[in-house]
């Protein structure tokens, strides 16, 4: 089903156009290439710093890692940095650094968000599995030297694939380990087969999952999406897994409707909420 | 009594021809009223591709003439249905859904059409249109390594307004052939999933009066 979203991401082109443009971004924004290693490419990072982060050398922030920063024109990474800029300066969410996710060509992420099918008991696959070791062997490590980050405040923010990603990426948690994001919010994915599987593998390891998770979709895409969508959170509710700090919305609108309201419900759920 | 009845029709002359279903072939502007339906097969684009069918009744009447066209003010009813198969989502493949997306359009339309030529065979006419739309979403899915499963339906009824453009070609007296295209007008309020995108079809027109 995640691939329904690939293609109709072009519609949801044209609807982001009838969107209302992102909020004002407040602090230093920033344009960045890095080169990966394990996939052997270029990612494109975009950061954004708050305001005054040099004159608070102390002061450790959250980081948000934005996926699909720039795909198709629904500009998630502005979106999210407008967000967060008005809250903070409302003082109604703490302030945060932002680091967007992206490609040289943003069509690459098909490569690097969507689990292998069959999935792969040891992660050793490409797709997402290849894609989580790139984010937590390269990407954080680099991004955490260079700027002041608290590591337990991590937040991975996705919309489409980057939701699937996201889902995935919060099933990793592997015990004693602490989770790579203490926040995940998966805005209108497509819940394949495979991203159960990756839930219940983490169920067989650990009863526990000490996440602020939010997920979120779109009533318009239909039936379809909306039978794995309340399977998933269905399945979660019966597991109780420890710690995990789950909410969910359903937004009257589509694919690329569902960007800013679900961003904004998904940040107030893991930033102005605390840690688990 | 046969020569009688004869005599009598020979007085009254030829029999008056029937008014003709369409405008005028001379270019008068003749005031009357016309009739006609449409029926088209359609292709489309909403949440996914779809097919459909449309009928459309339109009442029209000569507005002005000149040298080579006449113009006719239209106003209608069509009904249109779309259906999105998943078997028109090929990225769903391997993937064990079942369902379809329906969806129903009511409209009242209104517009203006040029016919053209010498004898008013061409048609070019544009329209706007509004109405109902009903959408409805209707699957099941298994995924039965995971043990899930389940239906859904999901449905909403809106209000929409559109454009659409008719290239027309009168055959005979009474039939013709047509090519639409049309889309509704997106708004902050709508949605294409829910009332479609834009579709094109091609069909018969049957001029009833």
């Amino acid at each position: 089903m995640d691939r329904t979203f690939a293609l109709t991401s072009t519609l949801a082109l044209a609807l982001a156009a009838c969107g209302p443009e992102p909020l004002p971004a407040t602090g230093t924004l920033s344009t960045e290439t890095f080169h990966s290693d394990i996939v052997d490419d270029d990612y494109v990072l975009r950061v954004r710093l708050p305001p005054d982060y040099d004159a608070q050398a102390d002061v450790q922030y959250p980081l948000v890692i934005q996926l699909d920063p720039t795909f198709v024109g629904l500009e998630q990474y502005a979106i999210t940095v407008g967000l967060i800029s008005q809250h903070a300066a409302e003082g109604d969410w703490p302030e945060a650094i932002v680091v967007g996710v992206d490609y040289p060509d943003p069509g690459t992420r098909e490569r690097d968000y969507v689990p292998e099918t069959p999935a792969d008991p040891d992660y050793g696959g490409e797709g997402a599995d290849r894609f989580h070791r790139v984010l937590r062997d390269e990407i954080l490590p680099h991004v955490e030297a260079q700027w002041h980050v608290d590591p337990s405040q991590r937040i991975l923010i996705g919309h489409s694939n980057g939701a699937v990603f996201a889902w995935y990426s919060a099933f990793r948690h592997a015990p004693p380990e602490p989770p790579l994001f203490a926040g995940v919010i998966a805005a209108d994915a497509g819940l394949d087969e495979v991203l159960f599987t990756h839930e219940r593998w983490h169920a067989e390891r650990s009863d526990a999952l000490p996440i602020r998770l939010y997920a979120a979709r779109a009533v318009y895409n239909g039936a379809g999406q909306k039978i794995g969508f309340d399977a998933m959170i269905d399945r979660l509710l019966e597991r109780d897994y420890q710690g995990l700090e789950l909410a969910y919305d359903e937004f009257e609108t589509d694919h690329g409707g569902v960007v800013w309201p679900a961003f904004e419900a998904g940040l107030e759920h893991v930033l102005a909420g605390g840690q688990p | 009594m046969s020569a009688f009845v004869l005599a009598l029709a020979l007085l009254a002359g030829p029999p008056a021809p029937a008014p003709a279903p369409h405008v005028a072939e001379s270019g008068e502007k003749d005031g009357r009223l016309h009739l006609q339906l449409a029926g088209d097969v359609l292709y489309g684009i909403g949440g996914q591709s779809f097919l459909g069918a449309q009928l459309h009744l339109q009442a029209s009447t000569a507005i002005w003439s000149a040298g080579r066209a006449t113009g006719t003010l239209d106003l209608g009813v069509q009904l249109q249905y779309g259906n999105e198969p998943t078997w028109l989502a090929p990225w769903l493949k391997g993937v064990d859904i079942e369902g379809a997306t329906h969806r129903t359009q009511v409209v009242l339309s209104a517009g203006h059409t040029f016919h053209m030529g010498k004898r008013r065979r061409v048609q070019l006419g544009t329209h706007v249109y509004g109405g109902l739309n009903h959408w409805l979403s209707s699957y099941s899915l298994v995924y039965p390594m995971e043990d899930v499963s389940g239906s859904a339906k999901v449905a909403r009824s809106t209000f929409v307004v559109g454009g659409e453009l008719t290239i027309g070609y009168r055959f005979s007296r009474r039939l013709g052939g047509n090519l639409i295209m049309g889309a509704p007008f997106p708004t902050r309020r709508s949605s294409s999933y829910v009332q479609g995108l834009a579709f094109v079809g091609v069909g018969l027109t049957i001029h009833l009066r």
